[in-house]
């Protein structure tokens, strides 16, 4: 708590003019500019393709830019040598938008597996699943198959997944594309209550709804370009739709400048 | 440490398990080419074997000229006895000459030749050692009374086993080296299947920070266990037919079987580190570039 208060002012993670070209053709990103302070909350917006899901998997280090530079916590990105990657990883959680759970291995096994890869005893994952599972509010299905599981349950292991070293990132893709608007709020407020323990979270979506309920940063991209950022910690967004929203960011950005 | 070991173990064994058919493909191919190899070894030693006992066992002809008398040809057995190295003589008469032949030959009709027999006396020299064998035949060749060229040796046999010999190794190396390639191209296959069966879920590890050893371990342990199965399958379809071949042998032969035992213990040992080796190879040629490109979820 401390070091969140000692470094208060230095933005956690930091993105600067970041290019990211797929195949030397398509560009995904083109010169995202964007600093996220730690502890916050940030939904990323915009329409497919627009480059929200890019920045995510930019910053998890699963692609490379072409150009710019990728802080984390003061950490160059791509000054990161391949065997460091899972160190960097380590400090950060991500949810896939398809959940990624393995089908053939029990919910606790789904997230045990994940443990002992990344090098925890079998004590250690005895002791910890429970308590990630109650966590996330699914420890009473903890030997069920992910098939045996409702959209929003998956999506609360994936949660527990992404948690299991307890990263101060979280990173979420499209959490709540695949979910009901009632347990796309249940995965909402998963994701507030682990902002609220300091965990700074990221959530790439287009659903505009839960945006709008929660109620928190938004940033909007567009063909790869963060067109507007509400850069506000409270800012509200409600009954606005994408070109409103980018409008209303834009013209909080103007009046921020001016 | 031996916790992770067991966790690695544990994912080898359940992707072998995953695997199903393609690993028992794996597993029999380098089984078969092991054997192949590892039952050539033991073909040619034992060929050679039975090359080096019957060079000792050797028995020489020589045949004696025409212009000798038979009573005179007869007397020379002594002479021959007395050569170093020479531990058995034995005089065929020119009659008796024919009549084995005729036995040896039923279906030729050698009726007429009784009358003018144009088998020459001859003696079945045996030599020893096979070290004497060339200053034996050069002694009896320098004799007056042998005919040129007279002194035969039971080269078919001798020629047969050289054959063999050569053809053996020949054979077994070009089968045993393509059923090798075989089995490394199976294994190879069997841990590409794998990688591409679980690319989510190596891109899930991956992502959740687990360490690029942690990941790709289990399907190199997976090739090695492939291979290790394999060459102690080999090794105990090698010490049965040995068993059963030594057996036949011995029930033939008796006491004259010379076929050695064969150590199970280091037999299935070294063919299960051989096969262990080649698998291991194999499997970390096939996750190599996976494993340079980091495979993303």
């Amino acid at each position: 708590m401390g070091d969140q208060l000692d470094r208060a002012g230095t933005p956690y993670v930091q993105f600067q003019g970041v290019e990211v070209t797929y195949n030397g053709i398509v560009s995904a990103l083109r010169g995202a500019t964007l600093d996220v302070r730690r502890g916050e909350f940030v939904f990323l917006c915009g329409p497919t393709g627009s480059g929200k899901s890019t920045f995510l998997k930019a910053l998890s280090l699963q692609v490379r830019p072409s150009n710019g530079c990728i802080l984390l916590d003061g950490v160059d990105l791509g000054a990161v040598e391949p065997n460091e990657v899972s160190e960097i990883r380590r400090r950060m959680g991500v949810v896939p938008q398809d959940f990624g759970l393995l089908p053939k291995k029990r919910v606790w096994e789904n997230l045990g597996y994940a443990m002992r890869a990344c090098g925890r005893t079998r004590r250690e994952v005895r002791q910890l699943v429970p308590e990630i599972l109650e966590r996330v509010h699914v420890l009473h299905k903890a030997d069920a198959f992910p098939g045996e599981l409702s959209g929003g349950e998956q999506q609360r292991v994936a949660i527990g997944r992404a948690i299991i070293n307890n990263p101060p990132l979280l990173l979420a893709d499209e959490p709540t594309g695949n979910l009901d608007p009632d347990h796309s709020a249940e995965v909402m407020n998963l994701l507030l209550e682990l902002n609220l323990r300091g965990t700074t979270v990221l959530v790439a979506t287009h659903d505009m709804p839960i945006v709008e309920h929660v109620a928190r940063r938004v940033v909007l991209f567009e063909q790869g370009r963060i067109v507007a950022d509400s850069h506000s910690p409270r800012a509200t967004v409600q009954g606005a739709d994408e070109g409103a929203q980018a409008e209303t960011a834009e013209a909080q950005l103007e009046g921020a400048d001016a | 440490m031996l916790d992770r070991i067991e966790f690695l173990f544990g994912e080898a064994l359940v992707a072998l398990r995953r695997n199903g058919w393609m690993s028992f493909a794996a597993i029999t191919t380098v089984a078969m080419a092991v054997f192949l190899l590892a039952g050539l070894v033991q073909v040619y030693a034992g060929i050679a074997r039975l090359a080096d006992s019957a060079g000792k066992r050797l028995t020489v002809r020589v045949f004696i000229r025409d212009s000798v008398p038979d009573a005179e040809a007869s007397a020379l057995g002594a002479q021959i006895k007395a050569i170093p190295g020479v531990t058995f003589v034995r005089f065929v008469p020119r009659r008796q000459g024919l009549q084995e032949f005729r036995e040896k030959n039923p279906e030729i009709d050698v009726t007429g030749l009784y009358e003018a027999n144009p088998l020459p006396n001859c003696f079945h020299v045996s030599i020893a050692d096979q070290k004497d064998f060339d200053s034996v035949v050069s002694s009896l060749q320098s004799m007056k009374e042998v005919e040129p060229n007279g002194v035969k040796f039971p080269s078919d046999v001798q020629e047969f086993l050289k054959e063999v010999q050569a053809t053996v190794p020949i054979l077994g190396l070009v089968l045993g080296v393509t059923m090798l390639a075989t089995s490394g191209i199976l294994i190879y296959n069997a841990i590409r299947m794998t990688v591409v069966a679980r690319r989510r879920e190596i891109g899930i590890m991956l992502l959740v920070g687990a360490r690029r050893t942690m990941v790709w371990a289990p399907m190199v342990l997976e090739g090695l266990l492939q291979g290790s199965l394999g060459g102690v399958l080999a090794g105990v379809t090698l010490l049965t037919g040995h068993h059963f071949v030594r057996q036949v042998v011995q029930d033939r032969m008796g006491s004259m079987a010379t076929i050695p035992t064969m150590s199970v213990g280091a037999t299935l040992v070294g063919l299960g580190l051989v096969g262990a080796v080649y698998g291991t190879v194999c499997s970390v040629i096939a996750v190599r570039e996976p494993w340079r490109q980091g495979v993303a979820a």
